[in-house]
């Protein structure tokens, strides 16, 4: 299992949008293109059958998308929050001029997961 | 300061909340335009516009002649305002004149050409309208033809943000769609110049409108409007799969072009010094920002010294600085934020045991600007967190395999099946491993030629549907069969016994 924190400033604007939002909340990590790998707090989200339960921070489960789990599996890595007011992400901070990053404290040993 | 404000309807107009935001130059970190920022009245005031062009048939009741010339002519207007344009993109998004006078400004002015000349053919004529005769279970005369869908929206990245815009604007106006784009909000003006363009050159008002804004609200909005019907999004796999998932609440196509991590094999047998140069080119053109970047360099342990120095020797030809000095190779990255991502990925890198031949930091002698330079990574294996996650930077893995077999499976080792090239100077034994690779494109002995005739798209998690040629244009219709049966007595029509004595 990867070691997932959120910092201080992060997890208030998860609380910010769980006043504005009635859906439960959702963090997915998962990567490409342009935004490489990010989290995403989604609003309902459908989360694949397929997807790893990686933990829960500011009361948000957070979900890895199948192929990312074993590149995380013993990483550790904290999600922080940027003033970003041009972000295109979905994300659900976007709404607030903010974006979702994940520092990596740590890379994952490789072959852990084997 | 220029300011750039929302296209709706023809014409310029303020976000409804008054919100704008500045777009910086990546290679001087200075902010050199304001563009309005949309929320979610402004988006649908802009699809309200485009429904009503699309209602009034002042678009799609022209004939695809009609259409096509005014879509030629969006050509010949974006080679004429072309230095204009270059500039905006390399100050939006950092990459070289160079590659925006050779790259951006052609490649956006061909989309419009190739669709605008592809409708007033007969390859066309043959698509829209196909008929068949059939005599079971009663003759009949069947036509299946194709319609424009309605309202497409389309949701651009900003890599490429002009020639990304075309591929979702040229074809989806030559089907006789209307369309809301929503570029990049770092990188919207190149756009927004475009629907300019469009209007000018003859796209009647509302056929083309354009709204940058947050994904969180502007984009959610375009994927659930039920007055949408088509959604086309470049980007991220993960707002690819949100998109899928908000789009289906009012059961909207989509065609989703995402992320990538391209294998690109050097045969034992390639012409080495043509193949290094050519994965350089793979991975580094634009920084390394493009989807189907080569960012995996499968070399084959029988060149892999040589070929590693060849490529090592290349690098040292690239040329970092300004960006509007046409002697600059490379550019900056596009924003502070994602420099960081790239580092964070090379500190994985050396973490994870790869080691670092070339590059790997920041040049000492820019000291403005995003920049970063390229970066070779040697000894890479593929379960490495920099050869399966996507850095979009100047960033490549070198990976040594023993055979075939061992490059094929390397090469598919990827939840991503964009793109991929082939190096070798045989082309069946090429070919060969062509075949087994699972992406939308391969290329054999060349990187990045993307065709306008020709289908790009995505295997796996790279994507859903085509964009580009006549593939890509099917995407933007409906289809529909019209049965024409014989007018006969009631005699005539045999399956009324199947429900009356």
């Amino acid at each position: 299992m990867p070691t997932i924190s959120i910092t201080q400033r992060a997890a208030e604007v998860v609380e910010r949008l769980r006043q504005s939002r009635t859906g439960a909340l959702t963090f997915t990590i998962d990567g490409g293109c342009c935004e490489g790998t990010a989290p995403h707090l989604f609003e309902n989200a459908v989360i694949t059958s397929t997807a790893a339960h990686a933990g829960e921070v500011a009361g948000v489960p957070v979900y890895l998308q199948a192929a990312m789990a074993p590149l995380y599996d013993d990483a550790d890595v904290t999600i922080d929050v940027i003033d970003d007011p041009m972000s295109d992400s979905m994300s659900l901070e976007t709404e607030l001029g903010l974006r979702f990053v994940l520092r990596q404290n740590r890379a994952c040993s490789l072959g852990s997961s084997d | 300061m220029k300011e750039y404000g929302l296209f709706i309807n023809g014409q310029w107009e303020a976000a409804k909340g008054g919100k704008t935001a500045s777009t910086i130059n990546p290679a001087t970190e200075e902010p050199w335009a304001t563009v309005a920022v949309a929320d979610r009245d402004d988006v649908r005031k802009a699809v309200a516009a485009a429904k009503k062009a699309h209602d009034t048939g002042v678009w799609r009741n022209k004939s695809p002649e009609e259409r096509g010339a005014i879509l030629q002519k969006v050509a010949m207007a974006i080679f004429e305002r072309q230095n204009e344009l270059a500039e905006v993109e390399v100050m939006d998004g950092g990459g070289t004149i160079r590659k925006a006078m050779a790259m951006d400004v052609p490649g956006t002015a061909q989309t419009f050409m190739h669709f605008g000349q592809f409708i007033c053919g007969d390859e066309y004529k043959a698509m829209l309208q196909e008929d068949y005769e059939e005599q079971m279970p009663v003759p009949s005369r069947n036509l299946v033809v194709r319609e424009p869908i309605g309202v497409c929206a389309g949701i651009t990245p900003w890599n490429f943000p002009m020639i990304m815009a075309s591929w979702k604007i040229a074809p989806a106006l030559a089907a006789g769609n209307t369309v809301v784009i929503k570029p990049a909000s770092v990188t919207s003006v190149s756009t927004l110049m475009l629907a300019e363009i469009c209007t000018q050159a003859g796209v009647p008002a509302g056929v083309v409108n354009v709204v940058s804004g947050p994904g969180g609200t502007a984009g959610e909005e375009l994927a659930t409007h039920p007055d949408i019907g088509k959604v086309a999004f470049t980007g991220s796999t993960e707002v690819g799969r949100r998109i899928m998932q908000l789009a289906a609440g009012t059961l909207k196509k989509v065609t989703l072009e995402l992320g990538g991590k391209s294998p690109n094999i050097i045969l034992p047998d390639a012409n080495l010094d043509t193949a290094a140069l050519g994965a350089l080119f793979g991975t580094f053109m634009h920084q390394g920002q493009i989807c189907e970047s080569g960012t995996r360099v499968l070399v084959h342990e029988s060149i892999h010294d040589a070929f590693l120095e060849k490529m090592i020797a290349g690098t040292r030809r690239i040329q970092l600085g300004n960006t509007l000095d046409p002697s600059t190779s490379m550019g900056p990255v596009v924003s502070a934020a994602q420099r960081d991502t790239v580092e964070q990925y090379v500190k994985l890198g050396h973490e994870q045991g790869a080691k670092c031949v070339i590059g790997g930091k920041r040049p000492a002698a820019l000291q403005k600007g995003y920049y970063f330079e390229p970066t070779i990574f040697d000894g890479v294996d593929n379960k490495m967190r920099i050869a399966q996650e996507e850095i979009f930077g100047p960033v490549v893995s070198v990976i040594r395999y023993k055979d075939e077999d061992e490059a094929v499976r390397i090469a598919n080792d990827s939840v991503y099946g964009l793109g991929g090239a082939v190096w070798s100077q045989n082309n069946e034994r090429a070919l060969a491993v062509a075949r087994r690779i699972e992406t939308g494109t391969v290329w054999i002995n060349d990187y990045h030629m993307i065709n306008m005739r020709f289908p790009f798209g995505g295997y796996k998690q790279s994507g859903v549907g085509r964009e580009l040629g006549k593939w890509g244009l099917a995407e933007y219709h409906e289809v529909k069969h019209i049965h024409i049966g014989e007018n006969t007595p009631p005699e005539g029509k045999i399956y009324l016994q199947l429900l009356l004595n």
